[in-house]
């Protein structure tokens, strides 16, 4: 039952991590664009995002450093702060986003005004992390985001061209025009990019040792970051078919989360457009929380100060202090009336730029055998590790460019 | 580190100027307006259907024309604060016109979204819209 309810932290890491605002709207984009055309990169950030979430758990777990410890150790204190102000900045922007998310999924659930949800949903997610242990958050996130299920259950009944699918694994560009290939590779680092979002190894790493996991639960971490990611994968792929199905023939560029919404529930009745909504709320509440925690769990491993959700507050307070101030934050920015999605697109493109400088030391701590003793990288964590560097290297460098070339993914 | 820091922000501002748009809409500029203003036409044409099914609860059915409508408003104002390129004013006429009167039909049926025949009368509205668009879309 332990192993069970372990794997919740997976699940609302993968769910709340890259099953987010901007994957829901981005990827349901990419296949009312491109078809099946990136599914392949679908592929390569769920194995990406399984390497080092993977990684990420086994350095907390054998050296006892979540991320931003690592971070410190590995850039030094003043590329590592950079890195830490940055990481943070995108956690604030990403919660807000989140939060405006959630404020837009309530409206549509009660007709209720969105500002009066938006902090209402503040308070609501800020009294659950104070109250809840942290193992209960991740359950009640994680199992309810379940409810997802429902997008890649509509996918199916709208019976998906499955060879179209699989031939999408394949990376072939044959765009018309260069505006075309541009958006092409806009829409493909974006998915890559949320797919492998920090927060995601940060709210892990620091969650394995919130749980207080042991060397002998390392199958386990390879287990939950697999599950988990495999998961949210699965959903994904549901998201890009409905694209594919629903909106690619009527050419429809779907521009707002509810349009992507009611495409989960597509086939089906009221009562499942409810739980389509149900399932974007769970994912969207962990997307907050876990970029929150995450910004009081950077700073204080980072500056080597006491953290933790299961500790009392007052004995941890700039980590209380930070996820509170991240909530209040953040709830500011969303009421200012900025459009969530606006954000998101935001934190995607910049989040890219930054994901090197979180990626890199993890794996480089991983492969330090005086740090990791007989759990450090085989050979071929290495490899796979690098080449994913790489990877995360061109579209960090990419992201920029074409967000400006394309007017932010604009057809 | 401040250097980091600064090339970061530095980037971000750059990042918002590219989201905000130009003064002066190009041809491929206003062939993505159109191809939005399609897009928007085509998708509440879909929800009509959906809607007429029984399918959305009655919340989500006014929250999600609420916010397609935001979405015209928010393209129209971008287009009424652009001028076009030149050779492009026909093209940008046609296109203002059909937003407005996207705008209308999207104002109209608000109100109405339990009623059949408003909702039938709308759906032929949009058509006529969606056609309108593409005219102008084929005399750039």
């Amino acid at each position: 039952m332990k192993n069970i309810l372990g794997i919740t932290l997976g699940i609302m890491t993968a769910l709340g991590g890259f099953v987010d605002l901007g994957q829901i709207v981005f990827t349901t984009q990419a296949g009312a664009l491109f078809g099946y055309q990136l599914m392949w990169a679908i592929a390569l950030g769920t194995a990406a995002i399984i390497i080092y979430m993977e990684m990420c758990g086994r350095v907390a777990v054998v050296a006892k450093e979540p991320v931003f410890a690592v971070v410190h150790t590995r850039l030094g204190k003043k590329l590592g702060l950079a890195a830490l102000i940055a990481s943070n900045l995108l956690n604030l922007i990403t919660c807000a986003a989140e939060i405006g998310g959630i404020a837009i999924l309530l409206h549509l659930l009660t007709g209720w005004p969105e500002k009066l949800l938006l902090v209402a949903t503040t308070l609501a997610l800020g009294m659950m992390v104070l109250l809840f242990r942290f193992q209960w958050i991740e359950r009640t996130l994680g199992l309810s985001g379940l409810m997802m299920i429902v997008f890649a259950v509509s996918a199916v009944t709208l019976h998906p061209d499955w060879g179209q699918l699989a031939h999408g694994l394949i990376p072939k560009v044959s765009e018309p025009d260069t505006k075309h290939t541009l958006l092409y590779w806009y829409f493909a680092v974006g998915i890559f990019s949320a797919m492998l979002m920090e927060y995601e190894v940060h709210f892990y790493s620091s969650g394995a040792i919130e749980e207080d996991w042991t060397p002998k639960d390392l199958a386990e971490n390879f287990m939950v970051a697999a599950l988990g990611s495999l998961l949210g994968s699965l959903l994904t792929v549901g998201l890009l078919a409905l694209g594919v199905i629903l909106f690619l023939p009527r050419a429809i560029f779907p521009q707002t989360l509810s349009t992507a919404v009611f495409s989960g529930a597509f086939p089906f009745a009221q009562k499942a457009l409810i739980a389509a909504i149900a399932g974007c709320l769970a994912c969207l509440a962990g997307a907050t929380v876990e970029t929150a925690l995450s910004g009081g769990y950077n700073v204080c491993q980072f500056f080597n100060l006491k953290w933790g959700k299961n500790v009392p507050p007052k004995s941890a307070p700039v980590f209380t202090g930070t996820w509170v101030a991240m909530f209040t934050l953040a709830m500011v920015i969303a009421l200012t009336g900025v459009r969530p999605l606006q954000l998101v697109n935001i934190s995607i493109v910049f989040g890219m730029v930054v994901m090197p400088f979180t990626y890199y030391p993890v794996l480089r701590t991983a492969s330090d055998k005086n740090v990791m003793g007989k759990h450090v990288n085989r050979k071929f964590d290495d490899v796979i590790g690098g080449v994913v560097l790489v990877f995360v290297t061109i579209a960090a460098l990419a992201a920029i460019p074409l967000m400006v070339l394309t007017h932010s993914g604009r057809p | 580190m401040f250097k980091a820091i600064a090339g970061f922000a530095l980037g971000f501002i750059l990042a918002l100027c590219a989201c905000s748009r130009q003064k002066t809409l190009t041809t491929d500029e206003i062939r993505s307006q159109l191809l939005s203003a399609k897009s928007l036409a085509a998708e509440t044409e879909m929800f009509l259907d959906y809607v007429r099914e029984n399918r959305a609860t009655k919340h989500y059915a006014q929250g999600h024309i609420e916010y397609l409508t935001e979405e015209i408003e928010r393209s129209r104002e971008e287009l009424q604060e652009s001028s076009p390129a030149q050779g492009e004013e026909d093209a940008v006429r046609k296109l203002r016109t059909q937003f407005d009167a996207l705008q209308a039909e999207l104002h109209s049926i608000r109100g109405k979204l339990d009623d059949e025949a408003a909702l039938a009368a709308a759906k032929e509205h949009l058509a006529s819209i969606r056609q309108a668009l593409d005219e102008a879309n084929s005399s750039i």
